[in-house]
């Protein structure tokens, strides 16, 4: 503990921290910060997302209290500012990096990028920096800190909306005349700005939306309120009730279509708790824990059991097991060795391997997947762009009619009643329902996509959302997509002189002892089948990961390993051409060996995923036709494709024929949806109409799908249409019902039989109608797409 | 390479960020395979390899953390309750 002499040499900052929500945030960060020596004092707040601290510079730095703010779980956002700069820049780099507060600088043409710790650092300081160096610099662009603008801008929406609503509620008490004109001019200016600035933002880009007549129809409630309030008696009616239920009505509708998106962004958080926060890194000679932001492309990464790839590498020794079914699906372990490919996120099942960092932070395939997640929720959808060109006349359509409204009142119906004339424009201004198109379509959108996401289907954008359904004909790749990772035995072949039960019996003792879950399948067909049988002993076992295993069960030495392995021990494996070879059923082969002779093979299936007759069944109701593709013979994939319940099926296509097989569906007049998982499905999954990646794949293929299934669930591409289906359903019936409602009541409207509170409220419950309905979406069981 | 799974109560969550910051912890711990939480009744669900990792670690984890592990549905284990209990009600304006 430091104590109060010390304290001259504190540095105070303000540290914005994202992902603070509670109490029990505050205080676990508090004391985390605590706990780092040289830290005095440290005051977390999560009303301003931000912690004070108090600190010794000398021995600590920003970085390290950022990796422990990261550490306790929270997020420290990087700004990042451009400057523009004439003339030589490497002084002013230098001078730029010692500021207090800079994490890094970069440079590129002519552009300094410096990255900034979120400590409120004055930017004026960058360019005072580089003008002391003689350089003419201008700050271009500032982003603060890009990840979290999405929580900020919840929060902001959130102050806004209930400033709205806390102004709202006493106006409807009906308070005097001038204090209802003060409420009303808090709600028209402060939470009211926001429809200011929006219609602004979206007349500056030439288009006439939904904030732009909200920003009418307020402003000219509030204005004839205003006028009245101010000057007429005080028997006229005033309407900035009606002025704050509009508004807050108008902003609890985005909100909840933030909240909708916030739900979405869970399969995110999932993914992104696969990145490990520390590793094993190579200093010197030895191997230390260091923090993941510390580890530079090229370092050296002991991977021990157990743990998580902390980056995308290549291993450069040792061997290891590792479950990539975070990514892959593929819950099997993969054999890794020397010159393999790790994926940062997958996790180490058995054996210890280096690894050289190839690829850190966002360029892995783990941030790939976050990335286009994220995407997926800023990208426009066609029918999101059809309402918004509807909205695009609709809006100019309704003012148009509100002014006729106005000048007809006022010129011919009731002369002169300014009251009347200006009740009856705001009427039809503020019936209007331009939100099924503003707010129901987006909504519908981002509800689909959230629920698809809680269910484990990624749709990568609200154009897929879209057009998952309307495929017609679904392709199956089969390896993979179709069959499982969990390995059954289903082949026993002892040679001539041994018996089945010896042959098995030999084996599972060794693969008792092993970690490869290819032997969990031969002691699961063991314990089924020879259930009563003791294990037999063995004795120096040996598990060479890649070479199989070995021991001494008795007096005669064991071997069980692929045919390659054995052969490489020089071990003769010509008897085996007597049995049936396994491996031309695609199966894995474990060739058991005694003294140094072959004495028979057992073949392990990949077989069919459980669900995946089911899967077939439904979408064959749903009245898609389904096909298989696969590189298999005729024989093997009619096998396979008669369990599954597909009738069609392509064999002995090779991988860069399957592209060709998709388009030659197209031509003949299909949709067609591709499923498939690894590279080779890429030109195919591109070539489809609706491209699905089960199990996530490779990042090539999902650069080329449009619909990601991470859990690698058959069932999930039913549900992925018939959620797609539901959405389109539920868009469909909004802008159906938008169209009526708005036909009839702005006619009405203008006819002047309501009064602009009943205007509001009638623009409101359609508006919250057409949200609701959208949000009964989440609830959405089963709705089957049948073809018409 | 084995396989156990632990399901445990877990005390001391308010927010939604609460469940985050277990998982986060868990998830990081060596030898775990898989984590969820089942966030409004406080039940944590771990899939660990015993050969590297042990019940008592991984209790200790969550000790660490701040949420320490307790019975399945007693008293603490609920964040709606814990969150009307305490002084401490979110207030986002």
């Amino acid at each position: 503990m430091l104590s109060h002499f010390d304290i001259i040499a504190m540095k105070d900052i303000t540290l914005r921290i994202l992902d603070m929500e509670c109490a029990a945030c505050v205080s676990r960060l508090d004391r985390a910060l605590l706990h780092l020596p040289g830290v005095s004092r440290a005051a977390a707040s999560y009303a301003s997302s931000s912690a004070f601290i108090s600190f010794d510079e000398d021995e600590l730095g920003l970085g390290d209290i950022a990796v422990c703010v990261k550490k306790a779980g929270f997020r420290v956002p990087v700004e990042e500012a451009d400057i523009r700069f004439e003339g030589e820049p490497e002084a002013a780099v230098k001078a730029l990096a010692n500021i207090f507060g800079v994490k890094d600088v970069s440079v590129h043409d002519n552009i300094v990028t410096v990255f900034m710790w979120p400590v409120c650092l004055d930017t004026r300081k960058l360019t005072e920096a580089c003008a002391d160096c003689g350089l003419a610099a201008e700050i271009v662009e500032i982003r603060g800190g890009d990840e979290d603008q999405e929580l900020e801008k919840r929060m902001e929406l959130l102050k806004t909306l209930v400033t709205s609503a806390a102004c709202t509620a006493p106006l409807m008490l009906e308070v005097h005349p001038k204090l209802q004109f003060l409420i009303g001019s808090a709600l028209q200016f402060i939470p009211g700005r926001h429809f200011y600035r929006s219609a602004a933002r979206e007349l500056r880009s030439g288009f006439f939306g939904m904030d732009l007549l909200v920003s009418l129809s307020s402003t000219l409630i509030y204005a004839y309120s205003s006028y009245v309030a101010l000057t007429r008696k005080s028997n006229f009616k005033l309407y900035f009730t009606s002025d704050g239920v509009l508004l807050s009505l108008i902003l609890f509708g985005k909100y909840m279509e933030q909240v909708a998106a916030g739900e979405a962004s869970s399969a995110i958080r999932k993914l992104m708790r696969l990145q490990p926060r520390t590793a094993m890194v190579k200093r010197g000679d030895k191997f230390e824990e260091t923090s993941v932001d510390k580890i530079r492309l090229g370092d050296i990464v002991l991977i021990r059991p157990g743990e998580r790839v902390p980056a995308d590498g290549i291993i450069v020794g040792g061997r290891c097991a590792v479950d990539e079914s975070m990514l892959t699906g593929e819950s099997l372990p993969v054999d890794k060795s020397e010159g393999n490919k790790l994926i940062g996120g997958s996790l180490n099942r058995a054996g210890s391997a280096e690894l050289q960092v190839t690829a850190l932070g966002k360029a892995t395939v783990l941030e790939q997947i976050i990335d286009i997640v994220r995407r997926a929720q800023s990208e426009k959808a066609p029918v999101q762009r059809f309402a918004d060109s509807v909205a695009h006349w609709f809006v100019p359509s309704v003012i148009g009619a509100a002014a006729a409204t106005f000048a007809v009142w006022y010129r011919h119906l009731a002369p002169k009643d300014l009251e009347r004339a200006v009740l009856n424009c705001c009427d039809v201004l503020s019936v209007a329902c331009p939100c099924a198109l503003g707010l129901a379509t987006p909504t519908g959108l981002m509800v689909g996509s959230g629920a698809a996401a809680e269910r484990g289907i990624l749709f990568r954008s609200g154009t897929e959302l879209e057009n998952a359904y309307k495929a017609d004909c679904v392709v199956f790749d089969k390896t993979g997509t179709l069959t499982t990772g969990q390995p059954e035995l289903t082949d026993i072949y002892p040679l001539p002189g041994v018996t089945e039960r010896e042959l098995i019996l030999l084996c599972a003792a060794l693969e008792k002892h092993s970690e490869h879950p290819l032997s969990r399948a031969v002691i699961k067909y063991t314990s089924e089948h020879y259930p009563d049988e003791k294990p037999l002993e063995v004795t120096g076992f040996a598990y060479d990961i890649g070479s199989g295993i070995s021991g001494t069960v008795g007096s005669s030495r064991i071997i069980c390993a692929s045919r390659a392995a054995l052969e490489r021990k020089g071990i003769d494996t010509g008897a085996l051409a007597e049995i049936p070879d396994v491996r031309l059923d695609a199966k894995a082969e474990i060739c058991v060996c005694r003294d140094g002779a072959v004495i028979g093979a057992l073949g392990i299936a990949d077989t069919l995923k459980p669900e995946a007759a089911e899967a077939v069944r439904q979408l064959k109701e749903s009245g898609k036709e389904v096909w298989m593709l696969t590189g298999d013979n005729e024989r093997t994939a009619r096998a396979i494709a008669a369990k599954a319940g597909i009738d069609n099926v392509m064999f002995e296509i090779r991988p860069d024929e399957k592209a060709a097989q998709i388009d030659r569906l197209k031509s003949a007049g299909k949709t067609v949806c591709m499923v498939g998982d690894g590279i080779n499905d890429t030109p195919a999954l591109a070539t489809a109409d609706c491209a699905v990646a089960i199990g996530s794949g490779s990042d090539i293929a999902i650069e080329a799908a449009g619909v990601l299934l991470p859990s690698g669930d058959l069932k999930k591409l039913v549900e992925a249409f018939n959620i797609s289906a539901a959405t389109i359903k539920t868009i469909r019936q909004n802008l159906r019902w938008a169209l009526f409602y708005n036909i009839i009541s702005i006619p009405v409207a203008a006819m002047g039989i309501l009064h602009p509170s009943i205007c509001a409220a009638a623009m409101s419950a359609s508006s919250i109608g057409v949200l609701m309905h959208s949000l009964s979406l989440k609830k959405e069981k089963k709705a089957k797409w049948k073809k018409k | 390479m084995e396989e156990k799974i632990m399901v445990t109560g877990v005390r001391g969550m308010y927010c939604r960020q609460c469940p985050e910051l277990i998982l986060g912890d868990v998830l990081q711990t060596r030898g775990v395979l898989d984590a969820s939480i089942a966030y409004l009744k406080g039940v944590l669900t771990v899939k660990f390899d015993p050969g590297i990792v042990s019940e008592e670690e991984l209790r200790r984890v969550l000790e660490n953390g701040g949420y320490p592990a307790c019975p399945v549905g007693a008293p603490g284990t609920s964040p709606l309750l814990n969150a009307l209990k305490s002084p401490f009600i979110r207030k986002k304006v």
